[in-house]
C-alpha cells in the first residue's frame, strides 16, 4: 500500500491532520490500532475550554484556546453546545488566586464576567450555598466522537483512507528516512506494508511508544485522568471550581448528562487504564463542595483516559504526583533533527486546540512535500455528509419526532435511538466497510451510553443486526458479551445504589438466564 | 394526621417476588393467617422457568443436568449456602406442592424427576432448567430431534428474532427456517410487545387468524417454535388448541423481561390465593417498623391512600437484592433495608466486582446478605437470632450466587418452604 501521508493515531489531532491534509490534496492513510477516539480523545470531559482555566499556569495556552474555541463554535456548531461556564469559588479556596482571576483573564483576553453569589445561585440552583465569588465565562460543552468521526469522514470525502484495529508493529528505516511501515490488522490477524513519503506519530499518549520503533526516544509522562458520568444533566453551565487546577474541578454537560472529573495521577504504563474505587470515591468527596447532589446523585459510569504530556527539561514529577503543572502546550517534533528526515511526531496538547494542532503538522508536512496549499481548516464547516450526528445526546430523539413515522420504533430507550436510525447505521457501515458490529454502533451512535448500559438495548439491537444480514452465525453473542464486557469495566468503580441494581439486572439476565458466562 | 388501617396478622410476609409469593401459597395451604406486601416487579422479572441447580460443581463453566447429584457436594463444599439446610426430601416437596398449586388454577408445569432440561433460550444457547411450562416441553424435544422446524418472529416486537436463533443453531441444527410474521390485528401497531401478544392470542378470533397464517409455513416441519406469547391465563388450553389444528408441535422460547411466563406464574399465584388465609396488599412497601420484638412487630406500609399498620406475631423478609431493594449499597457498605440486620458482605467495595463481568467466579457482592440460624432467622455476629420471630428467604440469604448457580427459583422456594413449615412448629411450641 502507497500512500503521501500515513498518519498514526485516529483521535481528533491524526482525523483532523487528515482533514487538513485532504483539504490540501494531499493522500493520506490514518492507522488506528483500536477504535476512532479510543485514546484521550474519546477520554475526557468533551469541555471547549474558554482558556479561563489555564490564565495562571499557561498564557499561550490560555490564549489558543479562546482562538480556537472561537473557530470552533463557528466551523462545527453542531458539535457543539454553547453552555457558557461559571467558575466558582469556596471558602476554603484561595481568595488571592480569586482576585487575580479576572485580571489574568483580561490580559489574555479571555471575556470574563464577574456575578453576585446571588445571581450564580438563579443561574445554576444546583450550587452550594457556601459558594464565596462566581465568574461567568465562554466554555462550551463538545462531543468529541461527533468532532473525530466528522473530521475523518469529510477527510474520507476528499480521498484520505481510514484503517481502524490495525497496529502498527515495526517501522523499517533506511538511510534517514523511514522506508515502511508494518502493519497488523487485529481483526483478520492479517500483516501488511505501507510506504509513505511522511509519517506522522499522532499516537497521543503513544507517542514515545511509537517514536520507539523508529528508534527515537520521546519522553513522555503519562498522567491518567478519572471522569464519571452522572445519570441526569446536572447543570446548564459547565462549572469550574475557582481554585489552582486541582481534582474534581470540572462539570461539563454533555447532552442528558453531566461528567464530572477529573483526577491526575501519574502512571508509569499504557496497559490497563482504567477508573478506580479509590479515585472515583476521591472524586465523589470533592464533588459535593461545590454542588452538593454530586455526593447523592446516580452515577453511570467512570472512565480513565491518559493525557499525552512531553517532558520537558525543567518539570519534575512534584510530591503529589500531580502532573497539571506540566505544560498543556503541544509538541511538534520535526525527527530531521534526529535524522529521519521523514518523520514528524505531534503530541500533548488539549482537544480545545486539535485544529491548530493538526494546522501546524500540515504546515510542516506540506513544506516537506512542496506543496503550497494553504491550510482551509478554519474556514470551511467542519461537516460530512456521514451519519455521524448520532453521537450526540437527543438528537435521535429530535430526528425521531420530527420525522414522524408512525412505523418506526425506538430500539433504546435510554436514548431514545430509533429502529430506522439504526438501520440507516448499520446500511452506512455495510456500505462504508467501516467496523462493524455493536462496538461500531456504539462509537456512532448513542447505544449503551444510557442509564441501563446496554442491557435492554443491545439484545435488541442485535437482533435487528442479524435481520438485516449484518451478523451471521454466532456473531452476535461474541458482540454482545464485548459490548457488555466493555460496559462493565466503566461500571465497575461506580457500582452502589441505583446503578448497582442495574448490574445486578443486567448479570441476572445474561447470566442467569442466556448463560453467557458459560459460551465460549 | 392520617388515618392508618390496622391489620392483625399471624404472619407478615414482605416481599411479593418468587420467595414471598411462593411462601404465600405454602402458607395458605396450611391455613396460617398472612399478610403479603409488596412492590411491582418481582415475578414478572423472573423467566418462568422454575430452576433447581444448573451449574457443575464438579467441572467450572460446564452446565449439570443432574441437579441433584449436586446437594451432596453442596453439603460438603459449601456449607454455608442456604441448601445446605435443606434436605432433598424437602426441596422436591417444595417443587411439588408449588406446581401442583399452579397446576389446579390451569398452569401445567412438567419436566424430569432426577433431571434438568435444556431449554433453548432467544440466543440459541441452553439453559438447565428443572420444571418448565408445559409450552416448553417441545423446545426441549426439538433440540434433541433436531428435526425440521419453523422459528417465527412478529413485525414489531423487539424481544425476539428468529434469525438470531437460527443462525447461532445452523451448523448443529439446519433444519430450522425462519419467518416474520404481522401478527393478526397488530397493523395500526409498530410496536408490540409479549403481554400484549398473550392477551390476545386468547381470543378465538385471533387464533383462527394465526392458524390461516401460518399455515402456508409448516410444510414439512415437525416443529414449530414461537416466543412465549401462548396466552397468559390459559396458556395450556391455547397450546392444545393450536397443536391439534395445526397439527405440529409447537414449543415456546422464553423471553427476556418482562415476560409472559413470569406474569403467567404471578397471576396464577395470585388466583391460588384468592380466598384463602393470606391477605394481599398489592404495591404497598414497608416505609417503617415502628415495633419489632420477640412477641411481635408493628410495621407501617406508606401510601397515600389507604396506608396501613400490620401488626403481626411474626415476620418472613423476602425482600430480594440490590434490584428488589431488600439491600441498598452506599458508596461503603451494604445495608439490609428494612431492619437493619447485620449483612455479611466484603470488606471493601474493591471486593465486591471482579475486574471482568463475565468471571466463572462471579462476583463476590453476589454472595453477600443475611446469615441465618437452620430455622432460616437472620442471626447477629454471635449467631443467635436477631428475634426468634423473624424469617428471611430467597435471593437476600447470604453464601449464594443464583445467578451463576442457576438455582434461583429452587432457593426460593426451598427457604419459604422451609421456613413456613417450621414457622407451624414455632407457633405450636
Amino acid at each position: 500500500m502507497e500512500t503521501e501521508v500515513l498518519i498514526i493515531g485516529g483521535g481528533v489531532t491524526g482525523t483532523g491532520l487528515a482533514r487538513d491534509l485532504a483539504f490540501r490534496g494531499i493522500s493520506c492513510i490514518v492507522l488506528e490500532k483500536d477504535m476512532i477516539n479510543s485514546g484521550a480523545s474519546g477520554r475526557n470531559h468533551g469541555l471547549l475550554h474558554s482558556g479561563a482555566r489555564y490564565v495562571s499556569s499557561d498564557l499561550v495556552s490560555a490564549m489558543e484556546c479562546k482562538k480556537e474555541g472561537d473557530i470552533l463554535k463557528k466551523i462545527a456548531p453542531h458539535c457543539i453546545e454553547e453552555t457558557g461556564g461559571l467558575y466558582v469559588a469556596t471558602r476554603n479556596d484561595s481568595e488571592d488566586y480569586i482576585s487575580l482571576f479576572p485580571q489574568l483573564c483580561k490580559k489574555a483576553g479571555i471575556p470574563c464576567q464577574e456575578l453576585s453569589v446571588k445571581d450564580a445561585l438563579e443561574l445554576e440552583p444546583g450550587l452550594s450555598n457556601d459558594i464565596v465569588a462566581a465568574f461567568r465565562v465562554e466554555d462550551a460543552s463538545v462531543d468529541p466522537f461527533h468532532i473525530s468521526l466528522e473530521n475523518m469522514n469529510q477527510a474520507i470525502e476528499y480521498g484520505a483512507r481510514y484503517f481502524s484495529h490495525c497496529k502498527v508493529t515495526k517501522i523499517i528505516t533506511g538511510s534517514k528516512a523511514i522506508q515502511k511501515v508494518v502493519v497488523k490488522d487485529t481483526a483478520n490477524k492479517k500483516i501488511f506494508d505501507i510506504e509513505s513519503k511522511i509519517v506522522v506519530n499522532a499516537s497521543g499518549a503513544w507517542a514515545g511508544e511509537i517514536a520507539k520503533l523508529a528508534g527515537i526516544h520521546v519522553d513522555m509522562i503519562y498522567s491518567k485522568g478519572t471522569l464519571l458520568i452522572t445519570h441526569n444533566r446536572i447543570t446548564n453551565h459547565v462549572i469550574n471550581r475557582l481554585r489552582i487546577p486541582s481534582d474534581g474541578d470540572i462539570l461539563v454537560p454533555g447532552g442528558t448528562v453531566s461528567i464530572f472529573g477529573t483526577t491526575s495521577r501519574r502512571v508509569h504504563t499504557l496497559e490497563r487504564i482504567q477508573a478506580s474505587i479509590e479515585e472515583t470515591d476521591s472524586l465523589v468527596r470533592e464533588a459535593k463542595a461545590i454542588l452538593p447532589e454530586l455526593e447523592n446523585t446516580r452515577y453511570i459510569r467512570a472512565y480513565a483516559g491518559v493525557r499525552p504530556l512531553i517532558n520537558e527539561k525543567d518539570s519534575q514529577e512534584n510530591s503529589s504526583g500531580d502532573d497539571r503543572a506540566v505544560s498543556r502546550g503541544f509538541s511538534l517534533m520535526d525527527h530531521k533533527e534526529d535524522k529521519i528526515d521523514n518523520f514528524i511526531t505531534i503530541t500533548g496538547g488539549k482537544m480545545t486546540t486539535f485544529r491548530l494542532m493538526a494546522e501546524k503538522t500540515a504546515n510542516l508536512v506540506a513544506k516537506k512535500l512542496k506543496n503550497t496549499q494553504k491550510c482551509q481548516t478554519a474556514l470551511r464547516p467542519l461537516q460530512s455528509k456521514a451519519p455521524s450526528q448520532m453521537t450526540e445526546a437527543g438528537i435521535s430523539f429530535k430526528s425521531w419526532t420530527k420525522k414522524h413515522d408512525k412505523d418506526d420504533i425506538i430500539m433504546c430507550e435510554c436514548e431514545m435511538i430509533s429502529k430506522n436510525q439504526f438501520k440507516h447505521l448499520i446500511s452506512w457501515l455495510k456500505k462504508s466497510k467501516k467496523e462493524a458490529g455493536l462496538n461500531a454502533l456504539r462509537i456512532h451512535s448513542r447505544l449503551g451510553k444510557g442509564a441501563c448500559q446496554g442491557t435492554f438495548c443491545c439484545q435488541r439491537v442485535t437482533g435487528l443486526m442479524y435481520d438485516e444480514a449484518y451478523l451471521k452465525e454466532d456473531d452476535g453473542i461474541h458482540n454482545i458479551k464485548d459490548l457488555l464486557h466493555e460496559r462493565f469495566v466503566g461500571q465497575r468503580p461506580i457500582l452502589w445504589n441505583g446503578q448497582l441494581s442495574q448490574a445486578e439486572l443486567s448479570e441476572a439476565l445474561y447470566c442467569g438466564f442466556y448463560g453467557l458466562e458459560l459460551t465460549k | 394526621m392520617e388515618s392508618f388501617q390496622h391489620i392483625e396478622t399471624d404472619l407478615f410476609i414482605i416481599g411479593s417476588g418468587m420467595a414471598g409469593m411462593s411462601a404465600a401459597i405454602f402458607a395458605a395451604n396450611r391455613n396460617i393467617k398472612s399478610v403479603l406486601s409488596g412492590g411491582a416487579g418481582g415475578l414478572e422479572h423472573s423467566s418462568g422457568l422454575l430452576d433447581l441447580w444448573g451449574a457443575s460443581l464438579t467441572q467450572k463453566g460446564r452446565v449439570t443436568k443432574k441437579p441433584w447429584d449436586m446437594l451432596p457436594k453442596i453439603y460438603e463444599h459449601m456449607p454455608d449456602h442456604p441448601y445446605a439446610n435443606l434436605k432433598k426430601n424437602t426441596l422436591s416437596k417444595a417443587f411439588l406442592e408449588l406446581t401442583t398449586s399452579l397446576k389446579t388454577q390451569g398452569l401445567t408445569y412438567t419436566g424430569y424427576d432426577a433431571l434438568n432440561s435444556m431449554v433453548m433460550t432467544p440466543f440459541g444457547t441452553l439453559h438447565p432448567t428443572y420444571r418448565l411450562p408445559i409450552t416448553m416441553k417441545s423446545n426441549v424435544e426439538a433440540f434433541k430431534k433436531k428435526e425440521p422446524c419453523l422459528i417465527l418472529d412478529f413485525k414489531g416486537l423487539r424481544e425476539f428474532s428468529a434469525v438470531f436463533f437460527k443462525e447461532v443453531m445452523k451448523k448443529d441444527w439446519p433444519g430450522i427456517s425462519t419467518q416474520c410474521l404481522e401478527f393478526p390485528d397488530t397493523q395500526l401497531r409498530p410496536e408490540v410487545s409479549t403481554p400484549f401478544l398473550a392477551r390476545s392470542f386468547e381470543t378465538r378470533q385471533v387464533q383462527e387468524k394465526f392458524i390461516s397464517l401460518v399455515k402456508p409455513f409448516l410444510k414439512g416441519k415437525t416443529y414449530l417454535g414461537l416466543p412465549a406469547i401462548l396466552g397468559v391465563n390459559a396458556c395450556d388450553k391455547v397450546l392444545t388448541a393450536l397443536e391439534k389444528e395445526l397439527n405440529i408441535n409447537i414449543f415456546e422460547i422464553p423471553t427476556p423481561p418482562v415476560s409472559v411466563p413470569g406474569i403467567r406464574l404471578k397471576e396464577t399465584m395470585m388466583k391460588a390465593l384468592e380466598g384463602s388465609s393470606v391477605t394481599i396488599l398489592q404495591n404497598k412497601r414497608v416505609t417503617k417498623v415502628l415495633k419489632a420484638s420477640n412477641k411481635g412487630f408493628e410495621c407501617e406500609l406508606g401510601s397515600n391512600i389507604f396506608p396501613a399498620i400490620v401488626h403481626a406475631k411474626a415476620v418472613l423478609i423476602a425482600t430480594g437484592r440490590f434490584l428488589g431493594r431488600g439491600l441498598y449499597a452506599d458508596q461503603k457498605k451494604i445495608h439490609e433495608s428494612i431492619f437493619d440486620l447485620p449483612v455479611c458482605q466484603p470488606k471493601t467495595r474493591e471486593e465486591w466486582h471482579m475486574p471482568d463481568f463475565f468471571n466463572l467466579n462471579g462476583h463476590r457482592i453476589n454472595q453477600a446478605g443475611i446469615e441465618t440460624d437452620d430455622l432460616f432467622r437472620p442471626v447477629m455476629n454471635n449467631k443467635k437470632p436477631v428475634f426468634n420471630n423473624l424469617f428471611a428467604s430467597g435471593s437476600i440469604l447470604a453464601h449464594q450466587d443464583w445467578v451463576r448457580s442457576k438455582c434461583g427459583a429452587g432457593l426460593s422456594i426451598g427457604t419459604s418452604f422451609h421456613t413456613i413449615t417450621n414457622f407451624l412448629k414455632y407457633k405450636t411450641r
